[in-house]
C-alpha cells in the first residue's frame, strides 16, 4: 500500500508504480480530502489529528481485505502508517518511511524538528493564501454544510488537486503533531529512508527514529529533498524490494 | 536616447537547480532587494532567499508539481531579504534542463487583501455556523427541530444502508397537555416541555436524534438499540416522566409509539415518512389503549 504525504495525493507515486505493478499487488489511495477522495466522507473532528488519518487506511484494509501488508508512507503517512499499525498490528508486515519525521517543532534542548512554532504558523497562513486562488474556497459558506460532489469535480483535475477546505486541517494535523512517544511501542519490521539533504527531515532525524524503533533499519539516500519517491523512484524502489524480499 | 537596459525590470530573476537547490542566477534587482553579495551568487541556495514556511511549501507543493507538470504558477511565498524580515511574493516558475525558471514579483499589497480576506472568511465561517446551529434548535427546549431531525434522520438511514445496525424510532406525546396549559397556565406548560426535554436528553446517547417534533411531541431516534434495549428504554422513560410532578398528587406521563428500521429500503426518499407513520399508528394505539404506555407498529395486529 503506497501512502502519499501532504501536499499531494497518490499522484505522487506515478514515478515509482511502473517498476512495482509487475511483481505486486498495489493500493492506491487518496485520504479524505485530498486528491479525488468523497470529500462528503470529511469530518473535522476526525481528521483533527493524525488517527483520523490512520483510520483510512484501517478502513481500506478492511474493506479490500487486507493482510500482511507493505506499507510504504512518504512523510507524514510513515506516521500515520504507524498509528494505523499500533492499532491494528496484524494488518501490517513491514513498513516503509519515506523522508519520516516524528516531530516538525523544535523542542530544544533534546529534539530539534527544524522549525519553530512561528515558522510553521506561516507555512498554515502561507496556505492559506495560495488557497485563495482556488474556485471554490469559498464554497462551504456558499453551499452549506453539504457538499455538492458535482462542485467538487470542478475542481482542478491536475496534478495535487488538493482542496484548500481540507488541506488545512491536514496541514495542522501533520506539522502541529508530536509522534514521538509512539515509536518505541511499534514492532513491525520498518525500514526509514531518509535523503541526504532534506530541509524537511534531515539525518538526525532519522537517526532519532531508527534510534526510538525497536526494529528497524535506516538507509540514507544520496539525494536532495523531501520527495525522494519522485526525484529518485528507482533508488527507492530498489531499497524497497531488498527490505521486502 | 539610452537603449534599454534588462536589468531596469522591477522582477526578481532567479535561477535555480532542481536537484541541488543551488542559485544559479539572481538579476541586479533581486540581488540589491534580497542583499546578496553579487561576487559570491553560486554560494547561495534557495532556501537562503525564502522563508522556512516557504521552503516547506516549496517541497510539499511548488516542487512536486514542478517535477510532475513542468511549471507552478502565482504561488505566493515570503522572501527573506534579512534574518528577521521576510516580503510577501508572488512567484511564476518553470522547469527547463533541470533548472527553475523563476519569475517573482513583491506583493505586500496583495497579502494585505489575502490577509483581510481570510479574516472576513473566518468571521463568515464563524458566523454561518452559529446561524446553522440556530437553524437547527428549537429554542424553546433546546432540543433539535423538526427540520434538523430530518436533515439527520436522512444521513442516518445514508450510513445505515452501508452498516446497518437496530435502530428505533420513538414519537413521544404528553398526555392532556392541553388541560395542562388550561388548568396550570401556559408557562407551566412551557416548563413541563422543558423538563421534559432535558429527560429526554438525559436518557439518550450523543449519537441519538432527540428532537421537538412539534407541540407537546417529540421524536427519539435511538441509535444501535434493538426491540428488547428500546422497551427497556421506554419503560425508563414512563418512569422518569411520572417524577415530574404537575401538582401536589398530580404527575406527568406520556404516550409512546415505536417502529424499528428494517434494512431493506433504506435510500428510499420516502423513508422517513413511512417510519415516522408507523410510529404515529403506534403512538394512536397507545393513547387508545389508555395513554402513559408504549405500543410498538411491529406488535400492533392492523386488519
Amino acid at each position: 500500500m503506497l501512502a502519499h504525504g501532504f501536499g499531494c495525493d497518490q499522484n505522487m507515486w506515478r514515478f515509482m508504480l511502473p517498476s512495482l505493478t509487475s511483481d505486486y499487488k498495489v493500493v492506491l489511495f487518496d485520504y479524505v480530502g485530498c486528491g479525488q477522495s468523497d470529500t462528503s466522507a470529511f469530518d473535522r473532528k476526525r481528521y483533527q489529528t493524525l488517527d483520523g488519518y490512520a483510520q483510512d487506511v484501517l478502513d481500506i484494509c478492511g474493506e479490500l481485505k487486507l493482510q500482511n501488508i507493505v506499507f510504504v508512507g512518504h512523510s507524514v503517512s510513515s506516521i500515520i502508517g504507524m498509528h494505523a499499525a499500533l492499532k491494528s498490528p496484524e494488518i501490517f508486515s513491514k513498513i516503509v518511511m519515506v523522508s519520516p519525521s516524528p516531530c516538525f517543532l523544535n523542542l530544544p534542548p533534546d529534539y530539534f524538528g527544524g522549525f519553530e512554532k512561528d515558522d510553521l504558523e506561516e507555512l498554515l497562513n502561507l496556505m492559506d493564501k495560495n488557497y485563495i486562488g482556488w474556485a471554490n474556497y469559498l464554497a462551504p459558506l456558499v453551499m452549506g454544510q453539504n457538499n455538492n460532489p458535482e462542485l467538487i469535480r470542478e475542481l482542478d483535475d491536475s496534478f495535487c488537486s488538493t482542496d484548500p477546505n481540507y488541506a488545512k486541517p491536514f496541514a495542522k494535523a501533520t506539522f502541529f503533531s508530536d509522534d514521538r512517544a509512539a515509536l518505541s511501542k511499534l514492532d513491525t519490521p520498518t525500514m526509514i529512508l531518509q535523503s541526504s539533504d532534506d530541509n524537511l527531515a534531515s539525518i538526525e532525524i532519522g537517526e532519532y527514529m531508527n534510534k526510538q524503533i525497536p526494529n528497524s533499519t535506516l538507509e540514507v539516500i544520496k539525494a536532495q529533498g523531501h520527495c525522494l519517491h519522485m526525484t529518485e523512484p528507482n533508488t527507492v524502489f530498489q531499497a524497497i524490494k531488498n527490505f521486502i524480499e | 536616447m539610452k537603449t534599454p537596459t534588462l536589468e531596469c525590470f522591477p522582477c526578481i530573476l532567479v535561477v535555480t537547480d532542481i536537484h541541488t537547490n543551488k542559485l544559479e542566477y539572481c538579476n541586479q534587482y533581486g540581488t540589491e532587494l534580497l542583499n546578496l553579495d553579487s561576487d559570491k551568487l553560486m554560494t547561495y541556495g534557495l532556501f537562503d532567499i525564502i522563508s522556512k514556511a516557504s521552503s516547506i511549501f516549496f517541497e510539499s507543493y511548488i516542487r512536486p508539481t514542478i517535477v510532475s507538470t513542468g511549471s507552478c504558477q502565482e504561488v505566493q511565498i515570503s522572501l527573506t531579504p534579512n534574518t528577521n524580515e521576510k516580503v510577501a511574493s508572488v512567484a511564476n516558475a518553470k522547469l527547463a534542463d533541470s533548472k527553475i525558471y523563476w519569475s517573482i514579483y513583491v506583493a505586500v499589497a496583495r497579502d494585505k487583501l489575502y490577509q483581510e480576506l481570510l479574516s472576513a472568511r473566518e468571521h463568515l465561517e464563524a458566523k454561518t455556523e452559529e446561524l446553522t446551529l440556530l437553524t437547527r434548535v428549537d429554542p424553546l427546549t433546546s432540543l433539535l427541530n423538526r427540520r434538523a431531525a430530518i436533515d439527520d434522520f436522512n444521513q442516518k438511514t445514508n450510513e445505515l444502508d452501508i452498516n446497518f445496525t437496530p435502530t428505533s424510532i420513538l414519537l413521544i406525546d404528553i398526555d392532556w397537555f392541553k388541560k395542562i396549559n388550561d388548568i396550570y397556565g401556559h408557562d407551566r406548560g412551557d416548563e413541563v416541555l422543558i423538563t421534559l426535554s432535558q429527560t429526554l436528553k438525559r436518557s439518550t446517547n450523543a449519537s441519538d436524534i432527540v428532537a421537538r417534533w412539534g407541540g407537546e411531541e417529540f421524536l427519539v431516534i435511538l441509535n444501535n438499540s434493538n426491540t428488547k434495549d428500546t422497551q427497556v428504554f421506554c419503560q425508563k422513560l414512563h418512569i422518569e416522566a411520572s417524577s415530574i410532578t404537575l401538582s401536589g398528587s398530580e404527575n406527568l406521563s406520556i404516550s409512546i409509539g415505536g417502529s424499528n428500521l428494517e434494512e431493506n429500503n433504506l435510500t428510499k426518499p420516502d423513508i422517513m415518512e413511512k417510519y415516522i407513520k408507523q410510529a404515529d399508528i403506534a403512538l394512536y394505539e397507545a393513547k387508545a389503549k389508555g395513554r402513559s404506555r408504549t405500543e410498538f407498529f411491529d406488535h400492533l395486529h392492523l386488519t
